[in-house]
């Protein structure tokens, strides 16, 4: 019998890129569904119009740099569910078309697509657009309101609770808006709840690692407890931070993206710590209400530190072991001598 | 000599909790796959009645003479024993079997329990050891139909628990714990051990396991050295075209060309036919980091893959491309199915041969 001859291991996990992307985009439709709850069609069809761009550009980016497109890659359906889901509703079709093309045209395709980017393709778009258009994405419609499908949106639009935060006002919520979250912000990050459900989700899958999002979020609420902004005192100063910005939506989905984030575990914590004390310093001086995505990018400028760092740790520790381990073992019975006595 | 490998230790006690597929093979009967009608007897060799007739140093003259090869290592098992002469060693059964759909060590042992504990009461007069030896047999395997014994013919049996490298974690034949030393001996080899003293009969024969998703009757064969494998596979049987057959174990194993150039050898533990769709679309590394979470030794497979294909020879050097063990866990686990554990294994092997 005459056969190829594939390399070890012969058996394979199931796991593979596709599934990886699939979860996160079955994860993002479950926030997709809140967002039509509250808005209606307005938000699916951002969403779409998103995803189609995305992957469009990232088609036409991969045939420049002269690769063979993969049609199973599903990366950039993902970036592009990303994106709408932190602008608000009313936002016109422009804005999440260019914030798409730039993350992929600019933030992944230059870098050397999929794996390569050093910058997170949507934090990178909803940077763009929020420079760019920082009035149409920081005035939100109010949650089922209904608005038109196409076109520009003529319902009178609001600053949300997290621009009273900014300036250093309490937002007066009750607690079954705030956790329905019935609040006027980008359409898919005010449920925190579902957002929460997905990031289990996630972890439970292995697609994430439940460390980061916690870390991260933890020094979130933990800075805020100790320094909080403006009125608000202890634990609702926690509770503003976490249900009114959209820090629980970034923490899950977009801090934890594997490839802008550092490998090992121990650098994954510290990355998560650092990202959150940046946050909450950006939040509190930065120039706009919602800093989370400067955050990340800021962040992921300093991923290969923490690479090399951790590495340097790990492998110090590692060779500190096999030296205590090396000692105790061998596998030398002694020359290959036939001829010695059999009684030693 | 093997390379360099190391016992268990504490943070990087790491691996893959796999399925282990290890029936029907198992509950099969053992049979008997020989192109000799008669066991080949040791000339000159004396046959021995009972333990107390043999002496220590006969022990040792009648697996030298016997030709026998601990399947666990590949080294003699008379060196192995020589070396422990009254050095109070302790010996311990390897019947671990950790590697999906392999239970060939674990299949003769169940089925030739006496065998196998005189085998170890010799080795351990041999050797004149500490304590009269343990059978080491994986715990986490669900799907058996057997039960596992608590002791066999006398021998407490010892579970041995983690995921999958076990086996090739503990590595060195010889392994000093707690300030009390452990010899490993094969399960296979202590049957033959019993053979050569008791019956004269040389090794002329292996345990192996055929097994695969294209047999149609997995089973355990004791199957005579230098057989082709397509033999092993027509006595079992195949349901399908197998795309690839594999000699060794479904992690480790080598795939083969050619069913009748590959003969079986003392250290075969198994044959292995699968039928697997063909892998076409490449995907990047998305540095997921699965890699390194499973690497048992604490390695970064993922920047060792990287730095061996730009070719960083000082880069994989610090990275301790030396420390892997060649366990395939980071293939088996890396979602976009990059052949990293190959890497590293051919570049080891590229550096070994130009120091």
């Amino acid at each position: 019998m005459k056969l190829s001859s594939p390399v070890a291991p012969h058996i394979r996990g199931i796991r593979n890129n596709r599934s990886v992307m699939l979860d996160m985009i079955v994860t993002l439709a479950a926030v997709y569904f809140m967002a039509w709850y509250y808005y209606g069609q307005r938000a699916l069809l951002l969403g779409a119009v998103s995803v189609v761009t995305c992957v469009a550009a990232d088609l036409v980016c991969t045939l420049l740099r002269g690769h063979r497109p993969q049609l199973t890659d599903l990366s950039p359906v993902v970036t592009g569910m990303l994106l709408p889901l932190m602008m608000p509703a009313s936002i016109p079709y422009r804005v999440p078309v260019i914030a798409g093309l730039f993350a992929i045209c600019i933030a992944k395709q230059t870098f050397g697509g999929l794996g390569s980017n050093i910058f997170n393709p949507a934090a990178a778009g909803v940077a763009f657009a929020i420079v760019c258009w920082s009035s149409a994405m920081f005035a939100y419609p109010t949650p089922f309101t209904p608005l038109e499908t196409v076109g520009a949106v003529t319902a009178p639009l609001t600053s949300g609770p997290a621009y009273t935060l900014y300036i250093g006002g309490v937002p007066r919520l009750d607690v079954s808006t705030l956790l329905q979250g019935v609040i006027s912000g980008p359409m898919g990050t005010t449920n925190v709840l579902v957002i929460a459900a997905c990031g289990l989700y996630l972890a439970a899958r292995r697609t994430i690692h439940l460390l980061q999002p916690l870390l991260m979020l933890g020094t979130v609420a933990l800075c805020s407890w100790l320094f909080p902004r403006g009125m608000s005192e202890g634990l609702t100063a926690v509770v503003n931070e976490l249900f009114f910005t959209p820090v629980v939506f970034f923490g899950v989905f977009l801090f934890t993206d594997p490839v802008t984030t550092p490998m090992r575990s121990v650098a994954k914590g510290l990355y998560a710590i650092f990202s959150g004390i940046l946050c909450v310093l950006l939040t509190r001086y930065g120039g706009y209400e919602m800093m989370f995505p400067f955050a990340l990018l800021l962040m992921n400028a300093f991923v290969p530190l923490f690479d090399l760092a951790a590495e340097a740790y790990c492998t110090r520790e590692r060779r500190r072991t096999y030296e205590k381990a090396g000692t105790r073992s061998s596998d030398d019975f002694g020359p290959d001598d036939d001829d010695a006595p059999a009684q030693a | 000599m093997k390379h360099l490998k190391l016992p268990p230790v504490g943070v990087f006690h790491r691996g893959i909790p796999m399925e282990q597929h290890k029936e029907p093979a198992l509950s099969q009967p053992l049979d008997l796959l020989t192109n000799t009608p008669e066991p080949l007897r040791v000339e000159g060799q004396p046959v021995y009645q009972d333990l107390d007739q043999v002496e220590p140093f006969e022990i040792i003259r009648a697996a030298k003479a016997a030709h026998i090869i601990d399947e666990r290592d590949g080294l003699p098992l008379y060196k192995k024993l020589r070396a422990c002469v009254a050095k109070g060693v302790s010996i311990r059964v390897d019947a671990v079997d950790d590697e999906p759909y392999l239970s060939s060590q674990l299949g003769p042992l169940l089925h030739f329990r006496e065998e196998c504990a005189s085998g170890l009461r010799l080795a351990c007069k041999a050797i004149s050891a500490a304590d009269s030896g343990v059978i080491e047999i994986y715990r986490n395997m669900a799907d058996l139909e057997v039960k596992i014994p608590r002791s066999i013919e006398g021998v407490r049996v010892r579970r041995i628990g983690g995921f999958y490298p076990t086996e090739i974690r503990s590595g060195y034949s010889l392994v000093e714990e707690e300030g009390k030393r452990y010899l490993y001996l094969g399960s296979c080899a202590l049957i033959h051990l019993h053979r050569a003293v008791f019956q004269g009969i040389a090794q002329t024969t292996a345990f192996l396991t055929v097994g695969g998703n294209c047999v149609a009757r997995p089973c355990n064969l004791e199957v005579s050295l230098g057989l082709p494998v397509t033999d092993v596979l027509d006595r079992c049987g195949l349901t399908d075209t197998p795309t690839r057959v594999v000699v060794g174990g479904s992690m480790t194993g080598q795939s083969i060309s050619d069913t009748d150039q590959a003969l079986v050898s003392v250290t075969t533990r198994g044959v292995l036919a699968f039928r697997d769709k063909e892998q076409t679309d490449r995907s990047p590394c998305i540095r997921c980091g699965r890699c390194v979470q499973v690497c048992p030794m604490g390695l970064n497979p993922m920047m060792l893959y990287r730095a061996i294909q730009r070719g960083l020879e000082q880069e994989a050097e610090a990275l301790d491309y030396k420390h892997c063990i060649e366990c395939m866990c980071c293939s088996f686990e890396c979602p976009a199915r990059l052949e990293i554990a190959q890497t590293i294994k051919e570049y080891r092997q590229g550096r070994r041969e130009t120091p």
